[in-house]
Formats: structure tokens, sequence, C-alpha cells
């Protein structure tokens, strides 16, 4: 199963990139057409800058500026020329930035852009778009379907380029496509402005381009740090609970990172996805308030941590999760999110026991996991640790859930 | 804004009515364009009122909206009296309907407005400005009128606002002014320099061309809302986690909300800017963030510690940095964190750190760490009386804590008043005898 999607997704890969080598061996040679040199050089310099202006996700990744610039250059120039941009652009861009060391990313990333541009151009001519002659009434269905096409395109090579093991499920596409709605609307409308007044005004239409482009991309980086802040204060917080008590030490960041691999393991994305990092990272905090001589008798930790965690707007969702993450399967009320944390925790415990001859290694706890299932913990849940063991190359390919 | 005095009911009707009969003024001598270009001025009043009700809604009263680039450019294409019309109806927005303000409110911003508007197109025209055609204007000559028309604009708006919040509030407009608007005149250039883009655009392009320049624009606002809202979430979110940490120790229950209290009102009287003050503030709710960490067995111990125990209190401070360094956002606090246990005279811990060494603003914490510590009760020991505190911050100034710092407490708070009224309280006692 595994094998099979991980050759899938070379195969689409390598599709893309021998599709954008084709596209580029026919099409480049004929760059030099025309007589809209000076045109392509403004382009390029606009795509350079551009391309300087990523945006970083938190997430990893990052969101390239330049969209814009390609879909004035479609709408304006004829295709080698717009193909010139692309490559011209990203190739400065990156050799500017010296994030030479990754050339097999960048050789991708030239590649799968060309093919972009080439399918907006496609679509272009489709809604009978006609290159150089931008009516602002008439000729909007075309700009339109044409930078919707390049957006739609752009978000797909960039899940591509980011995934190294799965091919991108159509709803982790729709979720990123969804928050970055609003940047990609902004992209869209700035190059058709750009192509719109190219033509009247010259290279000076790169102030009206780039003045909200900044804008925007300032408040958009601003919203971005913010959500840093936060994440990392959360993180801060929990690591109170080690401060306290230092044989855990690290457990609250591995708990949380096995627990989103297994979220993201059962399909959840998005905010759902970031509820479980957070309730993960927190899942102990109760225990600032409760001693172990207290817990024996009877103050439950994880019903305190819900407590807590219920008066900070910002977490409040994730306080069912803390709350049940001792319960077993067979709960009232359980939740497959609490069973993650409950899942994540257990096989931490069991790989980090404190006592080294304790301590297990990853395939016996999956295995004494495996045998409180469906009593202690949701088999989905448990097979979802497996799958994610088993991708990280944590597991032996050839051990088999049995 | 609760019970409204007559000379703030007199204050709004006199503006609305002002404004009123200026609108009527400016109809009359510059109306025509309006007449002639309606269906285009509609257009920009309706511009205008979608990017009011998307306005940013900063701190108390003051509020970041992009109309100001539409009417700008209103002005440079239609002239004073469409300007200042747009200006006016801009009330008419989604966000002040929601919040139903007062009829006599909306009349009083409808009047400033189109008052402040209405002089910012006669500053315009009277400096040599013209408008129509924004591609006939000669640079740089047009920039004096552009300018001097924007700047007319901005204080005459934030002249009757900063009044309007002054009766409001019963503080001085002047002050109000140079806390909420003096900060805003970059923001307001640039929406200057984009309303002008924004007027050449449309007499280029038309209705299209400014949609494309407006989309992004209100793109931008509203992620910067978002940034606002979550930014002023955030004093919020770490009071309140540090209050549900401390929450289940009765000794330090509220003790940090208190500090930042103490804290505050010194910073506030040794005239700290609104930035420094938010960042003492956040010093103070997690100083003692590192105390979580240490064991609850030795701090809710009664009597002596042991000298081991107490070397791990004394770590305190490290730890609570420790936890805190990750944090960006959190880089000016660090070090107050780290420092609040330090002596002016070098016998505080863990540092060990002298005078002026020590930053400032952990000089000011620990005088309102240890002022409540001193009066709230601890295992060891019940809580000292506000006078004893006050006269042992007093006691101790120069050698434990920072002179300078315990003198603005002592003035920040209200300790000499407290002392005349125990004075007075005193000699009617004596009297009495």
């Amino acid at each position: 199963m595994l094998r099979r999607k991980l050759s899938e997704l070379v195969l689409i890969k390598a599709i893309v990139v021998i599709l954008g080598l084709i596209i580029l061996v026919v099409f480049l040679p004929f760059v030099w057409m025309d007589k809209l040199g000076l045109a392509a050089i403004f382009f390029v310099a606009c795509a350079v800058i551009a391309g300087l202006m990523d945006v970083q996700l938190p997430q990893g990744g990052s969101v390239s500026v330049d969209g814009a610039v390609v879909v004035a250059s479609i709408a304006l120039l004829p295709l080698p020329k717009t193909l010139l941009v692309v490559t011209g652009g990203t190739l400065i861009a990156a050799l500017i930035k010296r994030s030479w060391r990754n050339s097999g990313g960048i050789g991708f990333v030239v590649t799968s852009k060309s093919v972009t541009a080439t399918a907006a151009t496609a679509v272009f001519y489709l809604f009978r778009g006609e290159i150089g002659k931008i009516d602002p009434i008439g000729g909007f269905p075309a700009l339109f379907a044409m930078s919707t096409t390049y957006f739609a395109f752009e978000i797909l090579m960039d899940e591509l380029s980011k995934l190294r093991r799965r091919v991108p499920s159509l709803s982790a596409l729709a979720s990123s496509g969804k928050f970055l709605f609003p940047l990609y609307l902004t992209f869209s409308s700035l190059g058709i402005l750009l192509a719109l007044l190219y033509g009247t005004m010259g290279a000076w239409s790169a102030l009206f381009f780039f003045l909200p482009l900044v804008v925007t991309r300032h408040s958009f980086k601003l919203y971005m740090d913010i959500r840093k802040v936060y994440t990392n204060t959360i993180k801060a917080l929990a690591n109170t609970i080690e401060a306290q008590n230092p044989d855990r030490r690290g457990h609250a960041e591995r708990v949380a990172e096995i627990a989103t691999g297994i979220a993201r393991e059962m399909g959840l994305h998005g905010k759902d996805l970031e509820l479980v990092g957070y309730a993960a990272l927190l899942h102990d905090i109760g225990m600032i308030a409760v001693d172990e001589e207290a817990e024996k008798s009877g103050v439950d930790h994880a019903a305190i941590g819900a407590e807590i965690i219920e008066k900070v707007e910002f977490v409040r969702d994730a306080s069912e999760m803390v709350r049940m993450h001792h319960a077993s399967y067979a709960t009232n009320g359980m939740t497959f999110g609490a069973c993650i944390i409950s899942v994540a925790s257990r096989f931490d415990d069991l790989t980090n026991d404190m006592t080294i001859e304790r301590r297990l290694n990853e395939a016996q706890a999956l295995a004494k996991i495996k045998r409180d299932q469906s009593i202690l913990y949701d088999p989905k849940v448990v097979r979802a640790l497996w799958s994610f063991l088993s991708k990280r190359g944590i597991l032996d390919r050839n051990w088999r859930l049995t | 804004m609760g019970r409204a005095s007559p000379g703030f009911q007199n204050y709004r009707l006199a503006v609305a009515l002002g404004g009123l009969f200026f609108l009527a003024f400016l109809l009359m001598r510059w109306g025509q364009a309006i007449a002639r270009d309606w269906p285009e001025v509609l257009l920009f009043a309706f511009l205008s009122i979608v990017s009011e009700s998307l306005k940013i809604n900063l701190q108390k009263s003051a509020a970041m909206s992009v109309s100001f680039l539409v009417t700008f450019s209103a002005l440079l294409l239609f002239g004073p009296a469409a300007a200042a019309l747009i200006e006016a109806v801009s009330v008419f927005n989604w966000d002040d309907l929601r919040l139903r303000l007062p009829a006599l409110t909306m009349g009083f911003n409808a009047g400033q407005l189109a008052i402040s508007m209405g002089l910012a197109g006669i500053v315009y025209l009277l400096a040599g400005g013209t408008y129509g055609n924004p591609s006939h204007l000669s640079y740089p000559f047009a920039l004096l009128p552009i300018f001097l028309a924007a700047a007319t604009f901005f204080l005459a708006n934030t002249f009757f606002v900063s009044i309007y919040v002054g009766i409001a509030e019963d503080s001085s407009p002047l002050s109000i002014w140079a806390y909420q608007y003096e900060w805003m005149v970059p923001n307001h250039l640039a929406l200057t320099v984009i309303g002008v883009v924004l007027a050449y655009l449309y007499s280029g392009t038309g209705a299209v061309g400014i949609s494309l320049l407006i989309i992004p624009l209100l793109i931008a606002r509203q992620t910067f809302q978002v940034y606002m809202k979550l930014k002023n979430a955030y004093l919020e979110t770490v009071r309140s986690l540090v209050q549900a940490l401390e929450a289940k120790d009765p000794y330090t229950r509220g003790h940090s909300e208190r500090v930042a209290e103490y804290a505050e009102k010194i910073a506030r009287y040794m005239k700290f800017s609104e930035a420094m003050i938010e960042m003492i503030r956040y010093a103070a709710l997690l100083h003692d963030v590192g105390k979580i960490g240490v064991s609850r067995k030795i701090l809710s111990k009664p009597g002596k510690l042991s000298s081991d125990e107490y070397q791990l209190i004394q770590e305190h401070p490290k730890i609570g940095a420790q936890i805190i360094h990750e944090v960006d956002f959190l880089r000016e606090p660090l070090s107050a964190v780290l420092y609040h246990h330090e002596h002016v005279d070098g016998n505080g811990y863990a540092f060990g750190l002298k005078g002026e060494e020590i930053p400032l603003m952990a000089r000011i914490l620990t005088v309102a760490d240890s002022f409540d510590a001193m009066t709230s009760a601890r295992p060891y020991r019940n809580a000292m009386s506000v006078e004893d505190a006050y006269h042992e911050l007093i006691r101790c100034s120069g050698s434990q804590f920072d002179s300078a710092t315990v003198q603005a407490f002592l003035d920040a708070t209200d300790y000499y008043q407290e002392l005349e009224s125990r004075k007075g309280a005193e000699e009617v006692v004596t009297e009495k005898t």
C-alpha cells in the first residue's frame, strides 16, 4: 500500500518535470520572435522582486507572490516570453536568496511553474482572450478564468512539492486553498490590474502593483507571526510541567509530534489538526496543580487540566481531549481526538520510560498498545499510529500489524 | 459615555447642525459637478460606505478605515462638495448601524466629517489645486495643495473627535490627541498617496480598475483586523493561563495580577510609553512562571527551608526566563523576569547584580512584587498591614529596592493620601478623647 503510493507520487512529479521540460524546449527558442523585449525585461524584473517577497507559512512551506506578475504577463505577452518571465524570475530570485543548495527543488519549481503558465494560457485562449489586447469589461471573463486556472494549478503544484511520501488528498487541497483564498484573490486582482495598466502607463504601473502587494503581504505576515507567538506561548507554558518534573522532559513535545502524526493519518487537517497539537502539548498541564500524592487520593489531573484550558480562549476547544485523555475507549463521550492523545502519550511513556530496563523499542510498544486496543484504545487510532510509524521509517517495513 | 451631560449634547448638536449648513453652502457653490457626474459620485459613495464598514476598531475610540482614500480621490475628481457629501454619507455604514449608535452621535459624525472634508477641499482649491481630470495636474506643483488638503482633513477630523472624547471622558483633548492620533500621521499620509493613485486610476480605467485596487486593499485590512484581534487577545490569553496555573495554590492566587497592577501604576507614573507599559504588564504576569516549576512541596512548606530547598527556589527567575525565552514577542519582559529578585546593593539572587546593572523594568517589578508578597499571607507568616508594608519599602529603599522606584510607587499609589487621611482620623480621635 505504502510502496504503491510512494511511486505514484514520484510518477506524478516526474510527469510534471518532463512536461515542463518539453514545454520549455519547444517554446523558449521562440522568445526572440517579436519586439516585446523591453516589456519582457520589465516583467522579469517584477517577477524577481515578487519572488523575493515569499510569505513563510507557520505549518511549513511558503506562498510565492510572483504568480501575480505571471498572470499579467500571460495576458500581455506571447507564451515564450511568459516562460522567460517564469524561469528568469524564479532562477534570479533563487540566486539572490542563495537557495541554490536545493537544486532538485528549484528544478521542480521551474518546470511546474512552466506547466502552470502554459495551462493558464490555454484557458485564456479557450475563453477567447486576446494576448496584448486587454479590454477591461469585455475581456474580463477570459482574464478571470485564466488567473483562476493559474492559481488552482499553483496550489496543486505547491502541495505536490511539499509532500514527500503521500499524494495530496482533495480535502487537504481544498483546506489550504480556503485558507489562502484571500491571498490568491489579491494576487489575481493585482495581476489583472498590472496587465490593464501596463498598456497605458508602461513601467509606472509597477507602482500601482507593488504598493498594494506590499501592504497585503505585510499584514499577512503580521498575522502569521502573531499566530506563531501564540503557538510558542502554549509550548512555553507546557514546559512548566517539565520544569516541575524533570523526568518528563520533552514528553509534551514528543506526544504532540506523535499525536499530530496520527491525526494526519486519520485525515484531520487545518484547525482540527492544530487543536490535536495543542491538546497534546497541554494534556498534562493539570499536573501543575496536582502532585503524585494528591493524584493517589483521587484528584484527577486530566479534569483539572481541562478546567485550566477551558479558561483560555485560544485553546478552549482542546479541553475535551485533555479531559478524556486517560479514559478508556468504551467510556461514554470518548472522542477519537482524546483517544489520539491517549495512545500517543502511552506510546511515549513506553518508549521513554525513565528506567532503562523497562524501556521498550517502538515495535514492542506498538505491540503492547495493540494488545489493549478495543478495550482501552480505538483500533482505528492504533492503526493510524502504525502507519505513521512505518511511513516515518521508524518501524521496519516488513513488520506487520497483525 | 453612559450619562450624557448637557455640554456633551450641545456639542454634538452644534457640530451636526454646523455640518449641515456647511454642506449646504458647499453644494450651492460647487454642486454642479455632482449634478453632472451623479452616477460616478454614487459609485464613490458606495465604495466609501463599503470601506467604512470594514474599518478596524483600535483601542478606545479611534478607528482606522480606508474610506479616506476613496473620498480623497473623489475630491480630486469631483470637487469639495461631492467629497464632503460622500464623507457624510459614510456614517451609514454597516459597522456603525450594527452598533445602533444614537442618532445624535451619527449626526455629529456626519457633521464633523463633512466639515473636515469640506475645509480640506477649500484649502485644496485656495492652494491652487484643480479638480476634474487628475492627469492635468502638473507636478511637483500639485503636491502642495494635495498635501495641505490631507493635513487639513486630518487636523480638523482629529480636532473634533478629541474634543468629543475629551468631553465624554472628562479629560484634556490635547493629551487624547497626542496619545491616540499622533502615531496615525504616517498611516494617513500613505492613504493620501493611495487616494491620489486611485483618482488617476479612475480617470484611466474606470470602475474595473479601482475595484481591482480596492479588493486587495480591503483584503489586507481584513487580515490586519484579524491580526489586531489576536494581538489584543494575547494579553487575555497570557493572563488567563497564568491565572489558571496559579489558581490551585491559595497562597499565590491572583498574585501576578496584582503585581501587574502595581507595576503598571509605577510605570505610568514614570511616564513610560504605552508599548513599554504593555511589556511591563507581561513581565509582571509572567514573573513567577518559573516558580510553578519548583516543587509544590517546597513552596507550601511552613517554617524554615533547608539550604538545598532555598537554592532551588532561587533558581526560579532563571527557570521562568527559560520558559518564556522561546516567545519572540516576550523578549523585552524576559530580562525583567530574569532579574526580578536582584537587590540594588547586590545582595539579591540569582546573579547578584547591583544598582544600574539591573534593568529598570526589573527594579519596578521587584518593588511591585515585594509589596504584594508582604501584604498577602504566606504559609510561614501572616499578611503584613498595608501601612507596615509601605514602611518596609521605605526602610529598604536604597538597599533592597531602587529608591527612585520606591518613590514613584509611593507617589503613584495612594500612600500619601492615606497618610493624610490617617492623620486626619487620628486628629479626630484625639479631639474626641
